[in-house]
């Protein structure tokens, strides 16, 4: 079972890190709804375009070569 | 079955490599439904979200357990423990403890506690995707 909007993402990633790199976005319906610095600044921006439809959120963290471990 | 695409990112010294991410619908204390894509870290003991995420999910962020998170590289980071129900692609709900940071200067990680105890995940290098299942 997959999600298509989540599967827009995983197909899109370096195109969007080229663009979008350190930033929040949200996507509806393969397009990019949302773009900011923080979670509540973009759901706000995807709401006012696509109301209560469903949205997904991703952080795109620039740290891709660092190793991080949460202890 | 939830089955998530893997993605691949740049990184600054190997090329673009594949990362595993999963897509959860958050539930905050609001009730409202968010879903995030965050990446999947085996070497995570705590799922870790940015403070953002606790301000979207009316969360009061202070009002958790403090801790301190630490990276490879040392520097500890505060995140206060909370309790957020998440829902694997409307297959599997569980109540997940994460670590909220109290900056934005963090990466979204689904970590070990409370999922790999719970769930089978399964990485599939050869289809690039991570498949969920109950143990």
């Amino acid at each position: 079972m997959k999600d298509a909007d989540f599967t827009w993402l995983a197909d899109h990633g370096p195109e969007l890190f080229a663009k979008y790199a350190g930033k929040w976005i949200a996507v509806h319906n393969g397009e990019v709804v949302g773009v900011g610095d923080t979670a509540t600044e973009v759901a706000a921006q995807a709401r006012e375009k696509v109301g209560d439809e469903k949205f997904i959120l991703e952080a795109l963290d620039v740290s891709g070569d660092v190793i991080y471990a949460c202890l | 079955m939830p089955v998530y695409d893997w993605q691949l990112r740049p990184t600054r010294h190997f090329g673009q490599v594949w990362v595993p991410i999963a897509e959860l619908e958050l539930f905050g204390s609001n009730g409202k439904p968010q879903y995030v894509a965050m990446q999947i870290d085996t070497g995570a003991v705590v799922s870790l979200l940015r403070k953002s995420m606790a301000d979207l999910l009316a969360i009061p962020l202070e009002s958790g357990r403090l801790i301190e998170v630490i990276g490879i590289g040392g520097t500890p980071t505060i995140a206060y423990v909370h309790s957020v129900r998440a829902r694997f692609n409307e297959s599997f709900t569980l109540d997940l403890r994460f670590a909220i940071a109290d900056t934005e200067n963090v990466p979204n990680l689904l970590g070990r506690l409370d999922v790999f105890d719970s769930l089978r995940i399964v990485f599939d290098p050869v289809n690039h995707e991570t498949q969920v299942t109950s143990p």
